[in-house]
């Protein structure tokens, strides 16, 4: 396929973004709807005030419509976050976050940051600390990486494909190196 | 690989070579048309080089056509300041494809200490590429070819979270 050299080696944003879409959410509707067949995933019906499990494409459809209101992940509660950035801040690992926390937490706060019932500018703080303590540890690990090994549990999808690049080629040269 | 313009010109880099017999008529190649001598120092592409330098003259002599010397680039000078402060040489000043070249060299010659102190080098040199893709912060470390390649992968990915971070807030 002709795709330009950076589509090669790694996503973009936007196409992670678009997988994380698929997340189931907690949405709690305002109006019935009757069950439906998608393509590969039936919506079941919705009753207004009765907690139903979606992916976040269709909530944050919904919520543009007013049709449904949010229930924002546990994990992003701000008490929680900030569990996770002390956590962060004294381990040496990362903190098991979500595989998607970066694409879905942005996508509820532009899409739905009305039914979020704690300080919005606490919570953009503490996600924007969390990314760039994660980023320091990962610059950190960078330099321990060896020809055969590097250890990183943790990384979500998002982080793990900004440093792909550097170290897979990083790590072909030292094993190139090695022999 | 000849698909890698980084591996044409690491091949064209000019190598110090030795004749180790007398050749007549080969003075083209450094733009006469006399004999050259068994014993002329010449500097030919590596390329060429590394044939030359692996081919017998005959096939029961061990005599090669030419012997190869250490490129300047690899001198122990070199060597030692890649040691001493690996993030701050200008590789590029000592060759525009230093790593390529060193590669290629370690696959014709064992030469553990170079394979070693740029091993530590591309190490700590790939975390300062990760330093000035996430940041232009001061002066712009001193890359190579391959290490501006690697470079400009990884801003592109940087500069596009980047966008789309501005753009979900």
């Amino acid at each position: 396929m002709a795709l330009p050299g950076a589509y090669l080696e790694a996503f973009t944003a936007e196409e992670i973004s678009f997988q994380a879409e698929d997340e189931l959410i907690t949405i709690i509707p305002r109006r019935h709807i009757q069950e439906m067949q998608l393509a590969g995933w039936k919506l079941p019906a919705l009753r207004p005030m009765r907690r139903t499990d979606v992916p976040l494409w269709l909530a944050l459809l919904l919520k543009k419509q007013d049709r449904c209101s949010i229930v924002f992940p546990n994990w992003m509660d701000e008490a929680v976050l900030k569990d996770f950035v002390e956590k962060e801040r004294v381990e040496p690992g990362f903190s098991s976050l979500p595989w998607f926390w970066q694409p879905q937490s942005a996508a509820l706060l532009a899409g739905a940051s009305d039914d979020y019932t704690g300080n919005l500018d606490n919570i953009r703080q503490l996600l924007q600390d969390l990314r760039e303590i994660r980023q320091a540890k990962v610059r950190q690990g960078i330099t321990l990486v060896n020809e055969s090994h590097m250890q990183m549990d943790g990384l979500s999808l998002m982080e793990l494909n900004e440093v792909r690049p550097l170290m897979s080629k990083t790590m072909a040269t030292l094993q190139k190196l090695h022999q | 690989m000849y698909y890698d313009i980084n591996d044409i010109e690491t091949e064209g880099q000019r190598v110090p070579t030795t004749f180790n017999v007398t050749v007549p008529h080969l003075g083209h190649i450094v733009g006469n048309t006399e004999t050259i001598e068994s014993g002329t120092v010449l500097e030919l592409p590596l390329w060429l080089a590394g044939q030359l330098s692996t081919v017998q003259v005959d096939n029961d002599a061990e005599t090669t056509f030419v012997s190869l010397e250490e490129p300047a680039v690899f001198s122990p000078d070199v060597i030692n300041a890649l040691k001493s402060a690996p993030v701050s040489l200008d590789l590029a000043e000592q060759s525009t494809v230093f790593t390529n070249l060193a590669l290629h060299w370690l696959q014709m010659f064992d030469f553990p200490e170079l394979a070693n102190v740029l091993y530590d080098a591309v190490q700590q040199r790939s975390a300062e590429i990760y330093d000035y893709a996430v940041a232009q912060r001061g002066a712009q470390p001193q890359f190579d070819e391959s290490e501006r390649q690697l470079y400009r992968l990884v801003h592109g990915v940087m500069r596009n979270m980047r966008a789309w971070q501005a753009f979900g807030q």
